[in-house]
């Protein structure tokens, strides 16, 4: 890869790597930190990495960093979820109920769930960036599903 | 085959957007067929998490690393000195070949108008017999009496083994022009194609050529025709010289053009 393609890589998918990051982490400046240190790794393995391989690779190591940095902080605060108006009962956000119920689960299941919905990957693809194989993160995947249907259907029964 | 043991798993695929074509078919009629499961598949298909396009990576600009800027060399003047250097061997490249074009027109020309400038040549040394001041008095002539070309050349055969080499050279040099006589043509041999006289021809250009007979006595007439005579073998001399000297040349490309120098 070559520089050229490096910084379209940048312009391609730093945001998507952000959005990825802050799901999991719940913190933005650390979910700066987390894909500006994806880059760099990119960038210092630019030789060995090919072009078409650069956004799984992003993934990855997003991934990892964004585990990591959950392991050391522990919890997570979304802006968004801490601005849930309860005072609208028939009118929620599912968005934002979305977040806190997404906020329950534990750093891989929620990593897992934000890559099969906001990338799109195959449980074959979510399986190489985790590290997991293909059963286990269709397992994982299920159980997440389930605790979010959960949430949803225990905050549709308090409204 | 969906059935109540297993309809979670395909609706939890179906979520994960991995259930098959034909298998969401199944899934949707079964959930028609039992409509209490409707809103569960509802709540599984809302559990799908929407990317908020709005959070972006602010300062993009701080990943990117900087293209390195590709190296201009600064000629300066150099460029210049080139570009001189270029067209004054295109220039030279264009004269030569002009030269080239002309030298050959020239060589064709006179070649082909070498016959004709014999004979011109020829006659107008006859009407400067008086000047050139050869005598045939060796050769016996008589008064009146015409001679055939034949009789004219075998005498002048006798004259050129009677005379010296020196003289001969004498006899022609004595052909060289003055100032107020008119202009000498110098044609000298070009390349191989060797046709004419190697020395140059007095054309009297007061005196024009005149194709009728000349008004002279016949005593002068046997003159003329010795000198004619003389002349040609001369011509003749140069003729079988040059035709034994061997063409040698040398040639190059200018472009598309072949250009052969022979000497």
């Amino acid at each position: 890869m070559d520089i050229y393609s490096y910084n379209a890589c940048v312009q391609q998918w730093a945001d998507a790597l952000f959005r990825f990051a802050y799901k999991c982490t719940g913190h933005e400046e650390d979910a700066r930190d987390v894909v500006q240190g994806a880059f760099e790794v990119l960038w210092q393995k630019r030789d060995d990495v090919q072009k078409e391989k650069a956004k799984a690779f992003l993934f990855q190591v997003t991934y990892r960093q964004s585990v990591d940095n959950y392991r050391k902080k522990g919890k997570i605060v979304y802006k968004e979820a801490e601005q849930i108006d309860v005072a609208y009962p028939h009118n929620p956000d599912l968005k934002k109920i979305l977040d806190k119920a997404l906020a329950q689960l534990d750093e891989q299941a929620r990593a897992l769930v934000l890559l099969k919905d906001y990338e799109g990957y195959r449980y074959e693809e979510i399986a190489q960036i985790t590290g997991l194989n293909e059963a286990q993160v269709k397992v994982y995947l299920h159980r997440a599903r389930k605790i979010l249907k959960a949430y949803l259907v225990n905050v549709e029964n308090i409204i | 085959m969906v059935t109540f043991e297993n309809y979670e798993e395909y609706m939890m695929l179906y979520a994960d957007g991995e259930l098959p074509e034909a298998a969401i078919e199944k899934l949707l009629d079964f959930v028609a067929q039992h409509p209490e499961l409707k809103g569960e598949l509802n709540a599984y298909m809302s559990t799908r998490l929407q990317p908020e396009m709005e959070m972006v990576f602010a300062d993009k600009e701080s990943l990117l690393q900087p293209v390195p800027e590709k190296k201009i060399i600064a000629l300066g003047w150099i460029r210049y000195g080139l570009a001189a250097g270029l067209a004054l061997l295109i220039g030279i490249g264009v004269y030569r070949l002009g030269n080239s074009d002309k030298t050959t027109d020239h060589n064709i020309a006179v070649t082909k108008q070498a016959p004709a400038t014999q004979q011109i040549a020829a006659k107008a040394i006859i009407n400067q017999t008086d000047t050139v001041g050869i005598h045939p008095a060796t050769l016996a002539p008589h008064k009146n009496q015409i001679r055939k070309k034949q009789d004219v050349r075998k005498s002048m055969e006798n004259v050129g083994h009677m005379q010296k080499p020196q003289e001969r050279n004498n006899n022609i040099a004595t052909l060289r022009p003055s100032s107020d006589q008119g202009f000498a043509v110098n044609i000298k041999p070009y390349v191989s194609d060797i046709y004419t006289v190697a020395d140059p021809i007095i054309i009297d250009t007061k005196k024009p050529v005149k194709k009728s007979r000349l008004p002279v006595a016949d005593e002068s007439k046997e003159s003329m025709y010795v000198l004619g005579a003389a002349i040609s073998e001369r011509v003749q001399d140069v003729k079988n010289f040059t035709a034994n000297i061997k063409t040698t040349g040398m040639g190059f490309n200018i472009g598309s053009k072949e250009i052969k120098v022979n000497f």
